[in-house]
């Protein structure tokens, strides 16, 4: 790098991207452990036909390389103030939702854009058309979980997802001193194409015909998921283990103060009233949309939608969001 | 005298090699493109045979275990196995522990590359607007994994402790739960470069 180059950097952070990637883990033997039944015994899951390449893949038959993230929109880590980060709210405003004056650690995928974007998924214009991903910077992805459930008896779930997109998706981290810990806001942008879950696993007893796999796959089409966790000026996500040890994931209640959490809060007046508003106005929605779910159907070609089987028709969840959420776990 | 003698051969040899010793003017040095790079292929292997913090003991059965005993099998197991690595971070003041445990395995590679790319071409007509350097991490086009393990839990303190009742230095206070925990063996493709470069 020259001087001028050098000069050009103001630290907004390290882009990367993926270059002629494929990543393929059919060969290795990956088992997951510690998840167990109801009588405390374990249920191992191996993790087989464990792929990710360039879309087209037939499922992961054909594994070819591919660009993931763009130059111009990479995936990216950046150290940067609050007031310095946006996210595009569903009408297509950039707004700040990190508070002011602290330092936030982000890990971001390629970016949305508000113009010159691209289908985010191909053939359904619903799911938008701002990101920066191309048809080609989309990947298949693919894993499939066999539970050993009992002596001989093994259950599985293979999912195939084609022409995936993440664009959007980022987590923030900063420290939040009122609370004396770790916080964040994540936002989880799914669009894909088709996405296949088959409950067995290809040529073995049963599974082995068209007609045999098909009665044991659900075929969404033309899917998107916007996940939203958090909203950092009012509604921080805390991600948090307890003193005795338990994990607990919180979404606390956004107009009430982080200094005295327990007091009821007037949002007709004041600054209850403000910080409601606010969160209202522009803290992100969870939308999932499902265009088309199909059961036990064949898909003709690659993309297209199943013929046969029950057609479920559209499904959608549409500007969910969260007023509070608690979870935690508790040893059983 | 002899010193004196070796002083002033010494000095002599000084003055031969300084005058040999060019700076390197801005021409020069511009013209130098450092296209060398690195090329590493390796094996390692971490806590295979268990960390240094516990021995492993003789029998699963937890209340049998010494002080420094502890064994990381896999849950219904009857054989011993040693722990590995074990990574504690607490994100809250008063609160409790995330911990990355029994981090073990042997991990082999070859071909892993560093080095810098001029890219001003290609990239879908992105690389001519690019038109920078960026550094390239060449992944190996095969990693190999042996008995790779690791657990993810959370738990109320940093270090582990064994919390069965009649145990030696037993501490019942002591609370881990494992989220979930994976094997690893066999080979796993990745093909294809990482570019990492600063971003605007």
């Amino acid at each position: 790098m020259d001087d001028s180059e050098l000069s050009a950097v103001d630290g907004a952070g390290i882009g990367f991207v993926l270059d002629g990637i494929v990543f393929d883990a059919t060969q290795a033997t990956i088992t997951i452990n510690d998840i167990t039944n109801g009588s405390g015994q374990n249920v191992p899951i191996s993790v087989k036909e464990f792929y990710m390449a360039a879309a087209g893949s037939n499922k992961g038959t054909t594994l070819n390389p591919t660009n993931v993230g763009r130059l111009a929109y990479p995936f990216a880590l950046n150290l940067a103030k609050g007031e310095a980060l946006r996210s595009l709210r569903e009408d297509g405003q950039w707004v700040q939702t990190t508070p002011s004056n602290l330092s936030v650690l982000e890990l971001t995928f390629p970016s949305l854009m508000t113009s010159g974007g691209n289908a985010c998924v191909s053939g359904f214009a619903e799911a938008g058309s701002n990101c920066s991903s191309r048809a080609a910077e989309k990947v298949d992805l693919g894993i499939r979980y066999d539970f050993q459930v009992a002596a001989g008896r093994t259950d599985v779930l293979n999912f195939d997802i084609g022409e995936l997109a993440m664009d959007g998706s980022y987590l923030r981290l900063w420290g939040d001193s009122t609370r004396s810990q770790l916080v964040g806001e994540a936002r989880l942008n799914i669009y894909a194409k088709t996405f296949e879950l088959m409950s067995c696993a290809a040529g073995t007893t049963n599974c082995a015909t068209a007609a045999e796999q098909a009665a044991r796959t659900i075929y969404l089409t033309n899917s998107y998921a916007n996940v939203s966790l958090g909203y950092g000026k009012t509604q921080p996500l805390l991600f948090d283990v307890t003193s005795n040890g338990q994990f607990v994931l919180e979404l606390p209640n956004p107009v009430k103060d982080p200094n005295n959490p327990t007091a009821n809060v007037d949002t007709r007046s004041g600054i209850g009233q403000q910080r409601a508003v606010d969160f209202y106005a522009n803290a992100p929605r969870t939308n999932i949309v499902i265009d088309n779910l199909n059961a036990g159907g064949t898909r003709p070609g690659a993309g297209q939608l199943p013929t046969g089987g029950y057609n479920f028709g559209r499904n959608e969840i549409r500007g969910l969001s969260f007023n509070y959420l608690k979870v935690s776990s508790y040893d059983l | 005298m002899t010193s004196k003698v070796c002083g002033v051969l010494l000095v002599a040899l000084a003055l031969n090699a300084q005058a040999e010793l060019q700076a390197l003017n801005d021409a020069d040095l511009s013209a130098q493109s450092g296209q060398g790079g690195v090329y590493l292929s390796g094996e390692f292997s971490i806590n295979k045979e268990g960390g240094v913090l516990w021995n492993t003991p003789a029998s699963v059965t937890q209340t049998g275990w010494a002080a420094n005993e502890r064994s990381c099998h896999a849950p219904g197991s009857t054989a011993t196995e040693a722990c590995g690595m074990r990574l504690a971070v607490r994100s809250e003041a008063a609160g409790g522990w995330y911990v990355l445990d029994n981090l073990k395995g042997t991990f082999s590679f070859e071909g892993l590359t560093l080095r810098t790319r001029l890219i001003n071409s290609g990239f879908g007509g992105d690389g001519a607007l690019f038109n920078q350097d960026v550094i390239e991490l060449g992944l190996p086009n095969e990693v190999k994994y042996k008995n790779g393990s690791f657990a993810f839990a959370v738990a109320n303190q940093g270090g582990w402790r064994n919390n069965k009742a009649g145990a030696a230095a037993a501490d019942t206070t002591y609370q881990q739960t494992n989220i979930f925990s994976a094997k690893l063996d066999g080979t796993i493709r990745m093909q294809g470069n990482v570019l990492i470069f600063p971003k605007n």
